[in-house]
């Protein structure tokens, strides 16, 4: 719906309730550009200015207007960066970031990952167990592996079983530890 | 005592006997030496150099007899406190003492026949000011101190070579600590002279960033969290595997 207003009856009843004289009284500074030209971006790739780009708005304004947003869980994540995390650093250190797609990064980078996840891509979690609210908020809600009461120990088995998780104490590797701390990090990729 | 060797008359060979006369001659003579000793050292000279504090090793006590001869005492040995002049002849000498930091005294006295002279007590006019313990203290109590005893200070340096300014050094150097003192602790500092001191570099609190876990974040995720720590988002790469054509 478009409303249409008019400034006149508009900066009428403005003026009327007081908040137009209001704003004429607050000392606004008067800032006059002297410089002799106007600053101007000049952005180089390879050597060279990178050519202005003629669209045509209404075009343009179309095509935009018929994209999708992005899944933000689609967007890369960060897998490495150049400043090691529990580093010390300086104000205005920056950090050189390598990002990638969640279906291009193997669970296996992770320490311990469990063993029937560590040649699958983090999406397999992200897409998959990760999506249910529950199993989020518990290994939130959790630290640890030893936190977990029995009662959410037993939920949470059931669900990485249903996934494909089997959790077996005889080896460190396929145990509820290893299963929890693996879906725990996948949580910080979701 | 006058000794008048050989006062044994003569000597004996083995298994001579030796006369009564002979054996009382060598312990006449013995009690003589003795005697001679005792009276020498009564006829030592003491003296005392009374200011408070002062370092009696630096201070030296010279006795002048009126015909020229000089000689110098043993500076205090130990617990004791007196300089010496172990035997001085009889006569009149003038007893000088002198020491860095002081104007030099002196005082006439006579040396009776008999040897028995009572202590000398000399007081040093002092020239100026001592050099208070100033290592390890602060920039702001050392020049405290100093301003106390009236003495100057021309240069501070820090450890960096960095030149302190002596009227302002500024707060940032209040707490520098005083790591070299020149002149050294005790020294004197004569009118017209000045200090120099050696302090630490003053310290710069920066505060410093643990950098945080960026694994996992989005890119706009990771640059919110590293804007907000007051760090900036350097070069930045998305990666893919290679894929087999």
């Amino acid at each position: 719906m478009a409303i249409n207003l008019n400034q006149t009856t508009l900066l009428a009843g403005l003026s009327a309730t007081g908040l137009v004289r209001q704003t004429a009284q607050v000392a606004t500074p008067v800032l006059i550009d002297l410089s002799p030209q106007p600053a101007l971006a000049k952005v180089v790739r390879e050597g060279f200015a990178v050519p202005a780009v003629a669209l045509n708005p209404a075009k343009a304004n179309f095509f935009i207007d018929n994209l999708a947003l992005i899944d933000v869980r689609q967007e890369p994540r960060v897998v490495s960066q150049s400043v090691p995390a529990g580093t010390k650093v300086l104000p205005g250190q920056s950090v050189d970031l390598v990002l990638a797609l969640t279906r291009d990064i193997p669970i296996g980078i992770f320490e311990l990952p469990h063993r029937d996840l560590r040649d699958k891509a983090l999406n397999v979690l992200t897409d998959g167990l990760l999506q249910d609210t529950t199993v989020r908020q518990t290994l939130l809600k959790y630290t640890s592996p030893a936190e977990v009461p029995v009662a959410e120990k037993t939920a949470l088995v059931a669900q990485f079983s249903q996934q494909g998780i089997h959790v077996d104490e005889a080896s460190a590797d396929t145990g509820f530890a290893a299963a929890f701390n693996t879906a725990r990090s996948a949580l910080a990729f979701r | 005592m006058k000794l008048n060797p050989p006062f044994i008359k003569s000597t004996v060979a083995a298994g001579d006997p030796l006369t009564a006369q002979a054996w009382n001659d060598v312990v006449t003579a013995v009690a003589t030496v003795f005697t001679f000793i005792e009276s020498s050292e009564a006829a030592s000279v003491k003296v005392q150099i009374a200011n408070a504090g002062i370092d009696l090793r630096s201070v030296r006590v010279t006795a002048t007899r009126d015909d020229g001869i000089s000689t110098e005492a043993v500076d205090p040995v130990a617990d004791a406190t007196l300089h010496t002049f172990p035997g001085l002849k009889p006569g009149a000498y003038k007893l000088r003492a002198e020491a860095p930091g002081y104007s030099p005294a002196s005082v006439d006295v006579v040396v009776p026949p008999d040897g028995v002279l009572a202590t000398q007590n000399i007081t040093l006019p002092a020239l100026g000011a001592f050099m208070p313990a100033l290592f390890g203290q602060s920039l702001a109590a050392a020049l405290a101190l100093l301003g106390q005893r009236s003495i100057a200070v021309s240069n501070i340096l820090d450890v960096t070579g960095t030149v302190v300014p002596v009227a302002s050094p500024g707060s940032a150097y209040n707490q520098s600590l005083v790591l070299l003192q020149l002149p050294a602790l005790g020294q004197p500092v004569a009118p017209g002279e000045s200090a120099q001191l050696v302090i630490s570099a003053a310290l710069q609190a920066e505060a410093s960033i643990e950098m945080p876990s960026l694994a996992g974040l989005s890119f706009a995720e990771a640059s919110k969290a590293l804007e907000a720590l007051g760090l900036k988002v350097g070069k930045s790469y998305t990666k893919q595997p290679i894929r087999a054509l």
